[in-house]
């Protein structure tokens, strides 16, 4: 078999199994299957459930599902995503499984459309899924409290879940059920347990609830409960306060309060086992004791409360910014007199009953003689009686403009009462204040600053530079370079190398140096062709004299001096056989044996005899010494 | 071959003496008038034109520490913090030793923008920021020319007196250039490699995430010096505080501090 029919063989070998590949793949791809679902798929409002696809099909890389909207459910969790394969009887199935934790607080039934996945650029669609939220009040609740939404507690023990029915729940107690959109509610989280339930843990349920349509501030979170016992009905209740806030609403309609559990620890009886080291409770229970008794966790959610949030009625004064509560209103200066380079603060105070951190700034009227900078509020807060309270301040900075006699008009400011369930105008004194010429420089007033050199006195808002900045500079010689600093120059860093080519050659030159005077040969091999070179020089100009006795005693002693040079010999002492039988012995070719022994001879007799040779003998004998030294030079 | 690389050298250095002097003869006189100007604006309390001089010669090229200074100030009378920071920030890493910087940048600048570094950290960081990264840059460069000068001598020295002094004082040098080398180099990182901006208005909100929807974690004060360490994403740019808190800021509401 060629080398070219082993090629074509294993092309078709690997065509073959490529489309084997293939083929399988697409069946594998047809086999994808997407299915989704909700557990439990039947939840209270607040309750989380698991929201499921899971895309099972015969190839490892399963596609991504695309997930429905879930905008109707607040996201818990997730996506998280588990997978699995399996390889039986030689075929490789996998599944992969998305799951976000959701809850929904209102009741109804709730569609999650279908999730998508796409394989060879077709649509698989899920089923869709039905969540149903519903209010379920716990069966035996007491009968004073049956109007109540409350739900029983969950237990992972079904008997127990049926006993506490009635006997452990939280309640969710509003202040008002129908308030106005921006007056407090306080909600207390209280829990109820049956006299004599054994209560050994307890904690706060997660997650916790966010209360997105409301402001929300908390007033109190038990760190430990302290029970105390109260009569519903014909039954006996202990009961601790887990939890108060102060809601305020701020967006008309229903809307729910979201709920929020408690987990309880209740101590239980169990059978005694026999024990051994490993299966000792101390080291597998937790909640467990030596005596057989171990704690059960109970999860208990609150009663489901719904708020009727009231709108403002309609028409509005022109001055409200949209205040809510029972206030009042005044308005001081922080000096009695001052100059025209005074600051002055102007306080517009708003305190009473109500959010009064939500209290928005006054609209101020024209301040004729004033100039109005930035305003700065200062808020402070008072819980009294379970309702929030306070007062809000807002420091206006203002430079009279002129001297004399200035009024500062009286500023009204119109909230709404939720009391008295109307609109209330209030207005504060005009003042008046003796503004006197100015003496010095202006102060220099930055807006909206604060740092530690400046004046706190009013509150921030505007701030008068005690020492007044720096003056500006002036310049010799201004600095033209475009900004950039000379790191990132290209000369700049060329320039570095100079040293550094600088530092290298003084090293090689110190070597060569040190080489030099250690090794004479070397030394004088290396400075031949210079040597001979000066003589061939001094040979030629012999020759242009005429003078053929100079010229062969120059030629010839150029000659011996090149190659004592480069043998290392004394060129006086060296004869022409020896000098041939070294040549010979460097592998000298025999033409440029012949040429030396020739040059060499011919000096020798022009010197002992002398002759007049002609001018181009003399030429030709230069030229032929110049060639034999360059090509000697070369070849070493 | 000697007089060729001697004609070539004389005339890379020609070229390169006429373009830093073409650059700078052209616009010397018109730089200064222009200066001169906007020094009597501010006199005159026209603090606006005073700054738009100022800020035009910086986009011309200007590039020195008194004009950034004085376009701070102008900044500063205007009540804009942000770019009085900013331009005391930029001056200031070009004249870091400037009295008048660093008091009037210490007046103006928030308490946010303080670091407070290890106090082993604090003589390094005295000795880092006493000089500016042109001076940095020239010092490790006549450092590395010393050193290279002195092992020069001790490599062409023929006596062993002459070879053990220039020995020495090639260490001596070298460990110099090695330590402004270090200096140089948190130099370059910090005013060349990491972006640093300003927040320009009062109040700007710090967001956990790159958009209007995600949750408001802080306002920082005007003249807030962050450290940029994202690239923008939707018009949005994730930076660190000097004291290691790390939000999202609109790219509308910061500045940068580094112009090249």
């Amino acid at each position: 078999m060629t080398v070219k029919e082993m090629m074509k063989s294993h092309l078709k070998i690997m065509a073959l199994v490529a489309g084997l590949l293939l083929w399988t793949l697409g069946l594998w791809a047809q086999n994808v299957d997407i299915a989704a679902s909700a557990e439990p798929s039947t939840v209270t409002p607040g309750e989380e459930f698991i929201y499921s696809v899971r895309v099972q099909g015969g190839i490892s890389n399963l596609p991504k599902p695309q997930l429905p909207a879930l905008d109707q459910f607040e996201i818990l969790s997730g996506p998280n995503q588990s997978q699995s394969f399996q390889f039986i009887n030689g075929r490789m199935s996998g599944e992969v499984q998305y799951s976000v934790g959701l809850r929904c607080m209102k009741p109804g039934d709730y569609k999650i459309a279908p999730a998508e996945i796409k394989v060879n650029g077709k649509t698989i669609k899920s089923n869709e899924v039905i969540v149903k939220v519903t209010q379920t009040s716990a069966a035996n609740i007491p009968s004073p409290l049956k109007d109540e939404k409350i739900p029983a507690p969950s237990a992972s023990n079904p008997d127990l879940r049926k006993q506490l029915d009635g006997k452990l729940f939280l309640r969710t107690e509003v202040s008002k059920a129908n308030p106005f959109v921006g007056e407090p509610v306080t909600v207390s989280y209280t829990l109820y347990a049956q006299k004599g339930l054994p209560l050994v843990q307890w904690g706060l349920g997660e997650p916790q609830p966010q209360f997105r349509e409301f402001m929300k501030e908390d007033i109190f979170q038990a760190e430990r409960l302290s029970f105390r016992e109260v009569a519903i009905g014909s039954e006996t209740f202990q009961t601790a306060l887990v939890k108060k806030i102060i809601l305020t609403p701020t967006k008309t309609g229903k809307t729910i309060i979201d709920p929020m559990s408690v987990v309880i620890g209740l101590q239980t009886q169990t059978q005694q086992r026999r024990r051994s080291f490993f299966n000792d409770p101390f080291f597998d229970d937790p909640f467990g004791d030596p005596f057989g008794r171990r704690a059960e966790q109970v999860n208990v959610p609150s009663s489901f409360v719904e708020l009727d949030v009231l709108p403002l009625p309609e028409p509005r004064p022109a001055d409200f910014t949209g205040t809510v509560g029972d206030y009042t209103f005044s308005a001081k200066l922080d000096r009695a007199s001052a100059t025209m380079d005074d600051l002055l603060t102007l306080s517009l105070i708003i305190s009473g009953k109500g959010s009064v951190e939500s209290a928005l700034q006054p609209k101020l009227p024209p301040m004729d003689g004033f100039e109005v900078y930035e305003t700065k509020a200062k808020t402070d807060k008072k819980i009294i009686a379970d309702a929030p309270s306070g007062s809000r301040s807002f420091d206006v900075v203002l430079r009279p403009q002129k001297s004399g006699e200035l009024e500062i008009p009286s500023v009204s400011y119109s909230i709404f009462n939720p009391e008295k369930k109307q609109y209330v105008s209030l207005k504060s004194e005009p003042i008046k204040i003796n503004i006197a010429e100015g003496t010095s420089k202006a102060p220099l007033v930055i807006a909206g600053h604060v740092s530690q050199q400046t004046t706190a006195g009013n509150g921030g808002a505007v701030v008068e530079i005690n020492a007044d900045i720096n003056y500006i500079k002036q310049a010799k010689e201004l600095r033209a370079g475009g900004g950039r600093p000379l790191i990132l120059r290209g000369w700049f860093l060329l320039t570095q190398m100079l040293p550094l080519v600088f530092a290298a050659s003084t090293f090689m030159f110190s070597r060569r140096r040190d080489a030099l005077e250690s090794d004479r040969g070397l030394a004088r091999r290396l400075r031949a062709r210079g040597a001979a070179a000066k003589r061939l020089k001094q040979a030629a100009a012999a020759l242009n004299k005429g003078d053929s006795d100079a010229f062969y005693a120059e030629l010839g002693f150029a000659l011996r001096s090149f190659f004592g040079d480069m043998f290392n010999r004394e060129p006086h002492g060296l004869t022409i056989d020896e000098l041939v039988n070294i040549l010979e012995e460097r592998n000298s070719s025999q033409d440029e044996c012949d040429a030396v022994r020739a040059l060499l001879e011919q000096a020798d007799s022009a010197r002992y005899s002398p002759s007049n040779q002609s001018r181009d003998e003399m030429q030709r004998d230069y030229e032929k010494a110049f060639h034999v030294i360059q090509n000697f030079r070369k070849k070493t | 071959m000697r007089r060729r690389i001697l004609i070539l050298l004389n005339s890379i250095a020609l070229f390169l003496a006429l373009a830093v002097c073409a650059n700078a003869a052209l616009t010397r006189a018109e730089i200064k008038a222009q200066f001169e100007r906007a020094a009597g604006l501010y006199d005159q309390k026209q603090f606006a034109k005073a700054l738009e001089i100022y800020e035009s010669l910086e986009l011309a090229g200007v590039h020195d520490a008194v004009l950034l200074y004085n376009a701070g100030n102008a900044c500063a009378r205007l009540g804009d913090i942000g770019g009085a920071v900013l331009y005391y920030i930029r001056a200031k890493r070009l004249a870091p030793r400037d009295r008048d910087i660093k008091e009037n940048l210490n007046r103006l600048q928030p308490a946010v923008n303080q670091t407070n570094a290890f106090f082993l950290f604090k003589p390094l960081g005295w000795i880092k920021n006493s000089l500016s990264l042109d001076e940095w840059s020239l010092c490790v460069s006549i450092l590395l020319f010393l050193s290279c000068l002195a092992l020069g001598v001790r490599f062409l020295g023929r006596s062993a007196r002459v070879i053990g002094a220039a020995r020495s004082i090639f260490v001596l040098f070298a460990i110099l250039f090695i330590l402004s080398g270090a200096f140089l180099s948190f130099k370059v990182y910090e005013e060349v490699i990491v972006k640093s901006a300003v927040a320009m208005k009062a109040d700007t909100l710090a967001r956990s995430g790159p958009g209007e929807q995600f949750e408001e974690l802080y306002k920082l004060p005007a003249g807030t010096h962050v450290r940029v360490i994202s690239a923008p994403q939707g018009g949005w740019v994730r930076i660190r505080l000097m004291d290691g808190r790390s939000a999202y800021l609109p790219l509308t509401e910061i500045r940068p501090v580094n112009i090249f």
